[in-house]
């Protein structure tokens, strides 16, 4: 089952000047394939990695992420 | 695929083709006079051999930036293939002890049953135990690998 946390990262990087997963991953520090776990939904971070991302655009947490009811 | 992801792959692979060969040999070898630790030794070597010689394909096959990263998820998911393992690896080591009476009182019914001698039965029971247990690990950690998890 996927987690009810939904995020914008496909959306983020596209505006980051099509921001690959992998620059990203190298960004936060974590490996591609979390990136594309968390992009699907399959993976929630933890508060620290949500934080990162969310610095790697320079824009506030819940802008990245947000609870699907 | 991660660095740790193919390091799954290849404990899975190594555990499954050597020692799957090292049990199927033993099989074979049932009541003939074998040199059976010699067996076991050459398991050991090729065993070590394989994962070396994997792990550095892997290593040269992984950019160094993504060899370098401690990733939570990828941490999660060892921690969870460890607990599968070490939980499996109890239980039938729990099994082994409980079943040690009838290993050690032997197969009387085969005269030359090559597990009728509990020297071999047990520590050969007990390697199956530790290999099967190794096996469920990295195959629960492939499978969060793949599902994402």
């Amino acid at each position: 089952m996927a987690a009810p946390i939904r995020n914008r990262l496909r959306e983020l990087r596209f505006h980051a000047g099509e921001m690959t997963q992998a620059e990203l991953a190298l960004k936060v520090g974590v490996t591609r394939q979390t990136i594309v776990a968390i992009e699907k939904a399959q993976y929630a971070p933890s508060l620290e990695v949500a934080f990162r991302l969310a610095r790697a655009f320079d824009v506030g947490i819940e802008r990245v992420f947000w609870w699907e009811e | 695929m991660s660095f740790r992801e193919k390091a799954a792959w290849i404990s899975l692979a190594v555990t499954v083709g050597v020692w799957g060969h090292y049990f199927w040999k033993l099989g074979s070898l049932l009541g003939q006079e074998a040199d059976l630790t010699r067996l076991f030794v050459n398991s050991v070597v090729l065993s070590i051999g394989a994962q070396i010689a994997l792990q550095l394909v892997a290593h040269v096959t992984t950019p160094a930036a993504e060899r370098s990263i401690s990733d939570e998820r990828e941490d999660r998911i060892e921690s969870r293939a460890t607990s599968v393992g070490y939980t499996a690896l109890t239980i039938l080591v729990v099994t082994l002890a409980l079943a040690s009476p009838l290993i050690i009182g032997g197969f009387g019914e085969v005269p030359h049953d090559l597990f009728a001698d509990a020297a071999v039965a047990m520590p050969n029971l007990i390697i199956l135990a530790v290999i099967v247990a190794e096996a469920l690990r990295s195959l629960t950690a492939i499978a969060f690998y793949r599902l994402g998890r």
